[in-house]
């Protein structure tokens, strides 16, 4: 291939020499200008800067260097500019609306994006929102016509509302062809159907979703506490648990017990408080091998009458399950939200945690964290029983019953209708096309920035010892989200109209249970109720045709 | 015809347009929200269910008019008559985040007087450096009490992390502050109790040094003791002042929501809301927009209900002392 004889004879030293960003800025404008001219310069330079670019960004900063720095990032967005806009879009403002965690997503998107601005001309304006703050606020400005943004960082989940009301444009082919985004290498369920509505591409992707299992290895290698499980009766090998039977049995067991170092050990990590809905996630999680019977692809509601199944033994099982795992959970644990809890399970707090990705991703290169090569990782756990919703009663399972959650399917950047209306939607996509490209997307989920894998790519464990991951390590967590991912009986999120609205609903409702106000019956059956009435709302024919088609 | 002054009377329209301004900005600002929270109180507007066109284009007061029209449309197509009030009466988050608004305003509000009194009273004295310590004693208030809910409620009283969780545990005892609906709300009277003592306090020295010396001096020659004179005549003296504090404490604790929401966020579950709390909360975050006003509407005529019967019955019985 032509381009490879020309790489091969390119020198790539300088390529390591550009460490500052004017340097940069002006090498992309070089080629930018080369492409105008129609001398293919940045297709060479591209070809042959894929490998070393990769390699370049993966070694910022280097394992044991800790969390990386602003100007590390800044470093990678620098090295990863690849646009061909040089100064096109000078004097243009894109607003972009991001979740702010816990220095993750903007915070990340930020630094990364300061090459782009100097490169394009263009400035960005910041619209930070936390995530119990992230849907209320995006449906607030929808609801009221104000859209202030140009992209909005979304869930997949709130696609029936961002895509469904006409609220984003397509992306267009320079962003969906691009060989920087390589769409091909996205995984399946991020390809299609999320991201998608009527068969059209909407979103880029930057994250994939699922919650998989965590637990400390060096606890449940510990023979002290193995003696110990044994004298007190406890059943089977003192192992990790692989249904959430044996999760709450070992949450009950480590009640007053030390761990390896000596510290109290507590057994699983609920978020039991209310987050804007988001609590809902860990909700379902527990719920997800009770509910999802592997004959049923519907999970939420009934996809013949739209009723919902959340008031189903199933549910109800589950919640009973977060309730009596409470005097095993560390004090206060009613009042923890998502970042309370990844926070304490990577300072060493708690043997096992249902999370999305980001424990095993913070796990080397996080500050906070203390449980390096200690932390393991599967699909979340299953159970011997499921209920069969079609007859009422409990199906035993061979082997148990899995279901992993692909919980909030990904973060994707989308670019309103808004951004379009004031002119500015080529810059958005041309920034979009930057943050989601696949050299920073692989940076963004080898180091902490609250991605998790969503491109094949992602799924080379030899790429994440850059960041300091022991190869097996890696393969151990990447394995448990692939296995989440094409697992049969996985159950994909929400992706109707109000989604956000059923989650806060049902949030509401299960913390009254946690807080001894409400049984968990009574509270699944009010959190049922509501959920008809958002149904109702939207419409139950309009919803219940989206349901059975994303089923 | 010219008046004694020589003026030209105004004509009605001149009138008129001197009131314009005036009328205009009390028209937007008080009058028109007040009827709108009114009429939308009675309806089932949803964040998502109900839209608005949202403001044409053209000369303002065509778009004004055509926004008058759309809300008008709203609230005619979700007016659902007095259903939010019924719902109301059956609402056990209403009824918990009643309660614990008067747990904070009677128990919180009684807790914090007596604390600043007993300061001021100390600080009133001719002790040494009792300037350092009035400012000293001030900081708090400075500090916002979302600070002040992060300092206090989460920093040092974190079950794992906390400076007095951590010495419980070298005596084997597990400390949990916030896990049952009583103790969050317990400790959050005391947060909120060490963010507003100093506000309390001030005001009660400033009461206290306003006093005539002469009274006191005449009452010490009469032969009457410390505590005879604190009651019959401080404290008197003082009430005036103690009511202006109190009933500003209560209408501040009525509408407490920030130490709550750093805190606690109004949990577990719904035990330690306010009604500020829940408001926004299925306002904002559940989208009632409905049910919420109805609960802001009924919150109001609550707090109104509640200062006004203080004020008068208490108020009376002061006047009657003096």
């Amino acid at each position: 291939m032509g381009g490879n004889a020309v790489a091969s004879s390119f020198d790539p030293q300088p390529f390591r020499r550009r460490t500052n960003r004017r340097s940069i800025v002006k090498a992309a404008g070089a080629a930018a200008a080369a492409s105008t001219l129609g001398l293919g310069t940045p297709l060479l330079r591209r070809a042959h800067a894929q490998e070393s670019v990769k390699d370049q960004i993966l070694a910022i900063p280097g394992p044991g260097a800790g969390a990386p720095s602003e100007a590390d990032i800044e470093r990678v967005g620098e090295l990863s500019l690849n646009t061909d806009k040089q100064g096109a879009f000078e004097g243009q403002t894109v607003v972009f609306q991001g979740l702010s965690n816990a220095g993750f997503h903007v915070n990340v998107f930020r630094p990364i994006s300061r090459a782009w601005e100097e490169a394009t001309g263009a400035t960005i304006e910041w619209i930070e929102v936390t995530q119990a703050d992230s849907y209320p606020r995006m449906s607030q400005a929808f609801a009221t016509g104000n859209v202030e943004f140009d992209i909005i960082e979304g869930s997949g989940g709130w696609e029936g509302e961002m895509l469904g009301g006409g609220y984003c444009v397509p992306m267009p082919d320079s962003v969906l062809n691009a060989p920087e985004y390589d769409y091909d290498d996205i995984v399946p369920y991020l390809q299609s159907p999320t991201r998608t509505w009527d068969g059209v591409t909407y979103g880029a992707s930057v994250d994939g979703d699922m919650h998989h299992f965590n637990y400390r290895k060096d606890v449940f290698a510990s023979e002290d506490l193995a003696a110990e499980w044994a004298s007190s009766g406890g059943e089977g090998d003192f192992a990790p648990p692989t249904t959430w039977q044996q999760v709450q049995a070992y949450s009950q067991f480590f009640q007053g017990k030390t761990d390896p170092d000596g510290l109290p050990t507590y057994g699983i990590l609920d978020p039991l408080a209310r987050s804007g809905g988001v609590g809902t996630y860990f909700f379902f999680s527990r719920a997800s091998s009770y509910a999802k019977h592997p004959d049923d692809p519907a999970f939420f509601f009934d996809p013949e009458t739209m009723q919902s199944k959340i008031n189903s033994p199933a549910f109800v099982r589950a919640l009973q399950d977060m309730i009596d795992a409470i005097p095993g959970a560390p004090p206060d644990q009613q009042n923890a939200d998502l970042l309370k809890t990844l926070g304490d399970f990577l300072a060493g707090t708690g043997t096992m945690a249902h999370w999305w990705a980001d424990i095993g991703a913070n796990e080397y290169a996080s500050d906070q964290s203390v449980v390096q090569d200690k932390v393991g990782f599967s699909i979340l756990p299953g159970s011997p029983d499921v209920y069969n919703y079609g007859t009422g009663e409990w199906d035993t399972i061979e082997g148990n019953n899995f279901a992993p959650y692909l919980a909030f399917l990904g973060w994707g950047l989308y670019v309103t209708t808004a951004g379009e209306e004031r002119g500015v939607s080529e810059a958005a996509w041309d920034l979009v096309k930057h943050l989601s490209s696949k050299d920073i997307s692989l940076w963004m989920n080898v180091y902490p920035s609250g991605m998790n894998p969503s491109r094949e790519s992602h799924f080379n464990a030899a790429d994440w010892t850059a960041g300091g991951y022991p190869e097996a390590d890696a393969q151990e967590y990447l394995d448990s989200i692939a296995d989440s991912y094409n697992h049969p009986n996985r159950i994909v999120d929400l992706r109707i109209p109000g989604q956000g609205e059923y989650w806060i609903a049902a949030e509401d409702e299960w913390t009254r249970a946690i807080s001894g106000e409400l049984s968990p019956q009574e509270a699944m059956d009010n959190a049922a109720a509501r959920w008809e009435e958002i149904t109702d709302r939207y419409g139950r024919d309009a919803q219940r045709e989206l349901y059975t088609a994303s089923l | 015809m010219e008046n004694p002054a020589g003026l030209i009377p105004a004509a009605r329209w001149q009138k008129a347009l001197f009131v314009l301004p005036a009328f205009l900005l009390t028209f937007f600002i008080v009058i028109f929200p007040t009827v709108f929270g009114i009429l939308v109180s009675f309806t089932s507007w949803t964040r998502t269910g109900t839209t608005l066109d949202g403001p044409g284009s053209g000369f303002v007061l065509f778009r004004l008019g055509d926004m008058v029209r759309d809300i008008s449309e709203a609230i005619r197509s979700t007016w659902n008559g007095i259903d939010n009030f019924r719902r109301m009466a059956g609402d056990d988050a209403f009824r918990t985040a009643l309660k614990n608004n008067l747990i904070f305003a009677f128990i919180g509000v009684p807790l914090q007087y007596l604390v600043a009194l007993g300061l001021a009273l100390l600080l009133n004295q001719q002790i040494r450096a009792r300037k350092f310590y009035r400012v000293v004693f001030l900081l708090p208030f400075m500090i916002s009490p979302i600070a002040i809910g992060w300092m206090i409620g989460k920093a040092m009283f974190d079950a794992r992390f906390g400076p007095f969780a951590r010495i419980a545990r070298e005596l084997d005892i597990t400390l949990a502050f916030y896990d049952t609906g009583f103790k969050a709300v317990s400790w959050l009277i005391v947060i909120s109790a060490w963010y507003a003592i100093p506000f309390v306090m001030v005001m009660l020295l400033a009461g206290l040094q306003a006093m005539p010396g002469e009274i006191f001096e005449a009452a010490k020659i009469d032969g009457a003791g410390r505590w005879r004179t604190f009651v019959v005549m401080t404290f008197r003296l003082l009430l005036p002042v103690s009511l202006t504090a109190v009933i500003l404490r209560i209408i501040f604790e009525f509408k407490l929501i920030d130490i709550i929401y750093v805190v606690t966020g109004g949990g577990p579950g719904d035990a330690s809301q306010t009604l500020s709390l829940y408001i926004y909360k299925d306002g904002y975050l559940s989208g009632n927009i409905g049910y919420a006003t109805a609960l802001a509407e009924v919150f109001l005529i609550f707090v109104i209900v509640v200062i006004s019967l203080l004020l008068v019955t208490v108020g009376r019985k002061i006047r009657s002392l003096y």
